[in-house]
């Protein structure tokens, strides 16, 4: 039982990652339909950015942390102004390619600029605690912490705030938000801007709590997807948060039970399965427009 | 009235058919352009080439010898998914799959039970057919980013599936097709029936040969039915749908055969490489550079995906030094793509001349630019079987 | 008990998405040699009703019958092929092949041997054969998309405002060639806001509000009706 809780411990760290990078993706996805195969790059932008600030310029550890999600956003903003405003009306197909291509852009920039050999950051704090039979180190504490608080305050964002109202307008139906005076245009590049932020966020925490490279964007942005298919874009973000843990969960307790190198085939294999149940993906709603050609 | 009466009308008082119409008439070359070349053309075509292989082989370094025979495996396996992606019209990332089916499949036969080669290609067409059949059935119940995410998904599993099965697949360390390392073999030679392609020349000439084939077999195809239900589904599926056409079988046949195809690609690059791992046909290889390939050469043709090939892998060959800019250039030139000329390279093509050649019979061309234009670019072909069957 | 002359008949049909009842208890004949006009008011159903009738949407109960029989899987390829056509509501072709090209594709599963020259005539697009379809302009798209659905060599014929957009001397012609087509033989069922062509191009009419039909009759008699004036009242669209 021990050693099945330590698991669980183990597996918090990475569900705070994967609960982050999947807000930002379903904050996204929901409210401008575009599904970004670059959002996973932000992540490991966000841990690159961290790592220039704090080892290479020798910043401290939190504000490298707010500069790195300055950072993420700006670049997220960028794409979002650049590639895909332009695209919206083409068509998905072109979406999905060009953010694939973008993907396939920031990970070559990153591995150009640092390197393909593993990274880390110094962790702020040390120290380990035993809360029962359980050890977790500090910094692994307050990265959940933190995400938690991060995921709290996104919830109020956007459930409570002003934004928030105008956000989920803009996500039930654009044309009619538009209508009523929002600024669609600018409610989706801010929203664009703090999706990214929490990819880079995630990245910018887990820096110091793992080795990273240019690629290690690419699972998180997976899971996000299969939460995002299982869970539906117009889920409540609740979901999306236990979706990252429980994911987390499924992922570490198949490495330490049946084998490491399953962990991300059980995911995508549960993806698999799910999508051949529900083409679908989960529907909200009035009715889904499945084409019965 | 013929085209070229409607097109020396313009120059009077326009033709008015609606309020609101062009009254530019449409160019006498428009519908020759977007047909492409005629069948007795290609067949020919499709001959010389193997024969020019044939030729030129001797005659060419290895580094080039390796260069052509990889841009033409490359090429085979985009315009394989291509049936998928630029006919059906959806994005199949499950080409990785595939090609990791018949890469481990023919790796296995030649080296571990010594098959002739000929049984290895019947059983790795079978296997990628009941595969890609049962995945058929369900895949296309999703579209769009579901579609999308169930192929990839699909892919990735098959990652995982080979670097897990260590005693069958030789885990993350791979195995050759000369059999076990440990017996020391050197890689195993491909043999069908009574011919045995082990050197590069030989390599070379056979990749010739296949995507020769390859590419007369889609052009023909694509005049048949079978070909313009494919065009009708890529353009509209619902439409197509609403005028009889067979949608989700249409999609199925596409699946199903490129999915064979690029399963027996996948037995002959992992012969001719000798040797297979996970990382050859990982997902941004096997997956989607494929993809980049189809849409970089133009989507939509039969020969853009052999351009896009031959850019995607001729790339780091061209930068020499930076070639590890080369990812990322073919990167920023697909969203190029994308963003700005939708239709690749070949469609460019295709937009200039068409723009060309309707510029020059408006202003009535001399004589003399009759028939000494361009060649016409092979690329899809246009409904000539059609023509005869209804009256 | 639908007449035995019926080509397609929906028999007590409801469709409902999630919380919305689209469709109640929705019965209608569509029969050779005759144009029905389906009218009302914005939300009434009768998109909904084309949909299920062509097959693109299920019904959640009740029936379709073809030509009598109850059918078991209806989609919109299954249903083309035994001979529904349909016209869509916001006009779709194929953008990338030329005008003739479209109508050839159409006719690639047509039932019967299919005059690709006539067709194209009928709507008058025979001069406009080798235009790319997504050049079009409005009017013309529209001509197409009426021609797509008669080259698969229809028995019945479904209009989702063919008319949209159409006036005058276009408007008039549309009705004459749906007149002409159902004079061949080909059942037709028409949906369209303009009263005025509705009235003079179909024999009988239904009217539907709110999901439900509430009225059938000959255009006069339902002109008159009490139930259709209730609907219609402050809310008429004069014919444009």
């Amino acid at each position: 039982m021990d050693v099945f809780l330590q698991q669980i411990t183990n597996a918090l760290v990475l569900g705070g990652a994967y609960v982050l990078v999947t807000l930002g993706l379903f904050l996204i996805f929901s409210v401008l339909d575009i599904p970004n195969f670059a959002h996973g790059e932000m992540y490991a932008l966000g841990a690159y950015l961290q790592y220039l600030f704090v080892v290479q310029i020798g910043l401290p550890f939190f504000v490298a942390l707010v500069l790195a999600m300055a950072g993420t956003a700006v670049v997220g903003v960028i794409m979002e102004r650049a590639v895909f405003q332009r695209l919206r009306r083409v068509g998905l197909f072109p979406i999905l390619i060009s953010s694939l291509a973008l993907a396939i852009i920031l990970q070559q920039v990153i591995s150009l600029i640092w390197g393909t050999n593993p990274v880390t950051v110094p962790q702020p704090v040390g120290g380990v605690l035993e809360i029962g039979s359980i050890r977790i180190s500090a910094y692994r504490l307050i990265i959940v912490v933190l995400v938690l608080l991060t995921a709290g305050a996104v919830a109020w964002l956007v459930y409570r705030s002003g934004f928030g109202k105008r956000l989920r307008a803009l996500a039930e139906n654009r044309d009619l938000a538009q209508l009523a005076g929002v600024k669609v245009g600018l409610i989706g590049t801010l929203t664009f801007a703090l999706g990214s932020a929490l990819a880079g966020l995630a990245g910018g925490l887990l820096s110091a709590a793992a080795p990273m490279n240019p690629y290690m964007g690419f699972h998180p942005m997976l899971v996000a997807f299969v939460i995002l298919v299982v869970v539906g874009s117009g889920g409540r973000l609740g979901a999306a948060v236990i979706g990252g843990f429980t994911v987390a969960v499924l992922e570490t307790l198949t490495a330490g039970y049946i084998s490491n190198a399953l962990r991300t085939a059980v995911v995508f294999a549960a993806l698999v399965v799910f999508l051949i149940l529900r083409p679908e993906g989960a529907v909200r709603g009035v009715t889904a427009e499945r084409a019965r050609l | 009235m013929s085209p070229s009466q409607l097109a020396q009308r313009t120059r009077g008082p326009k033709v008015r058919h609606e309020g609101n119409s062009k009254s530019a008439p449409p160019s006498p070359w428009a519908g020759r352009w977007r047909r492409g070349s005629p069948l007795w053309f290609r067949v020919p075509l499709a001959i010389a080439i193997p024969v020019v292989a044939l030729l030129v082989a001797p005659e060419l370094k290895n580094s080039s010898l390796h260069l052509y025979t990889e841009i033409g495996i490359w090429a085979a396996v985009a315009v394989s998914l291509h049936l998928v992606l630029g006919f059906a019209g959806q994005l199949s990332l499950a080409s990785g799959a595939f090609l990791t089916l018949g890469a481990y499949i023919g790796a296995r036969a030649t080296g571990f039970w010594h098959w002739p080669g000929l049984l290895t290609v019947a059983v790795t067409a079978v296997a990628a057919l009941v595969l890609a059949l049962a995945i058929s059935v369900v895949i296309f119940r999703a579209r769009g980013l579901h579609f999308a995410l169930l192929t990839a998904g699909i892919s990735l599993v098959a990652f995982g599936v080979i670097v897990n099965w260590q005693s069958v697949t030789g885990g993350s360390g791979g195995m050759s097709t000369g059999g076990p390392l440990s017996e020391g073999g050197a890689p195993g030679p491909l043999t069908l029936g009574p011919i045995e392609i082990d050197s590069a020349e030989q390599y070379f000439v056979a990749q010739a040969v296949l995507l020769s084939a390859l590419l007369l077999g889609i052009s023909i195809l694509m005049r048949r039915k079978t070909g313009e239900s494919w065009k009708a589904i890529r353009e509209d599926d619902v439409l197509a749908a609403s005028v009889g056409v067979n949608v989700p079988r249409e999609k199925q046949i596409a699946f199903v055969l490129s999915s064979v195809l690029i399963a027996l690609i996948g037995v002959f690059h992992a012969h001719w490489v000798g040797f297979v791992s996970p990382e050859s046909y990982s997902f941004a290889k096997a997956s989607f550079e494929p993809v980049a390939m189809i849409m970089i050469g133009g989507i939509g043709t039969i020969f853009g995906p052999v351009i896009g090939a031959a850019v995607v892998v001729g790339l780091p060959e061209m930068l020499r030094d930076a070639d590890e800019a080369s990812v990322l250039i073919y990167g920023i030139l697909l969203l190029l793509v994308v963003m700005v000329a939708p239709r690749g390279f070949l469609g460019l093509v295709k937009s200039g001349l068409a723009l060309l050649l309707s510029l020059g019979s408006r202003r009535r061309a001399p004589a003399d630019d009759e028939g000494a234009g361009p060649p016409p670019e092979p690329s899809e072909s246009g409904p000539s079987q059609l023509a005869g069957k209804t009256s | 008990m639908t007449a035995p002359t019926a080509l397609l008949a929906a028999d007590d049909i409801s469709v409902r998405f999630g919380g919305l009842q689209a469709l109640s208890n929705v019965s209608l004949t569509v029969e050779p040699h005759s144009t029905v006009g389906l009218i009302g008011p914005n939300g009434a159903g009768k998109t909904t009703l084309i949909n299920v009738l062509s097959g693109l949407a299920a019904p959640t109960s009740g029936r379709l019958l073809w030509k009598g029989e109850a059918v078991r899987k209806w989609r919109l390829g299954i249903a083309a092929r035994h001979g529904v056509a349909r016209t869509f509501q916001a006009t779709r072709v194929f953008g990338g092949l030329s005008t003739r090209e479209n109508v050839l594709v159409a006719a690639l599963n047509a039932k019967r041997d299919v005059d690709v020259e006539s067709i194209l005539e009928i709507v008058e697009l025979d001069h406009r054969q080798d235009v790319v379809a997504s050049e079009l302009p409005f009017g013309e798209a529209r001509r197409l998309g009426v021609a797509l659905a008669l080259a698969t060599g229809p028995e019945v014929l479904l209009l989702d405002e063919p008319g949209a957009g159409l006036t005058g001397h276009d408007l008039t012609a549309l009705g004459a060639s749906i007149q002409r087509v159902c004079a061949e033989g080909v059942a037709v069922l028409l949906v369209d806001h303009n009263m005025r062509f509705v009235m003079g191009t179909a024999d009988r009419v239904v009217v539907m509000e709110s999901g439900t039909v509430i009225a059938r009759g000959t255009p006069s008699e339902v002109q008159v009706d009490p139930l259709v004036l209730n609907a219609y009242l402050g809310r008429r669209t004069v014919g444009a």
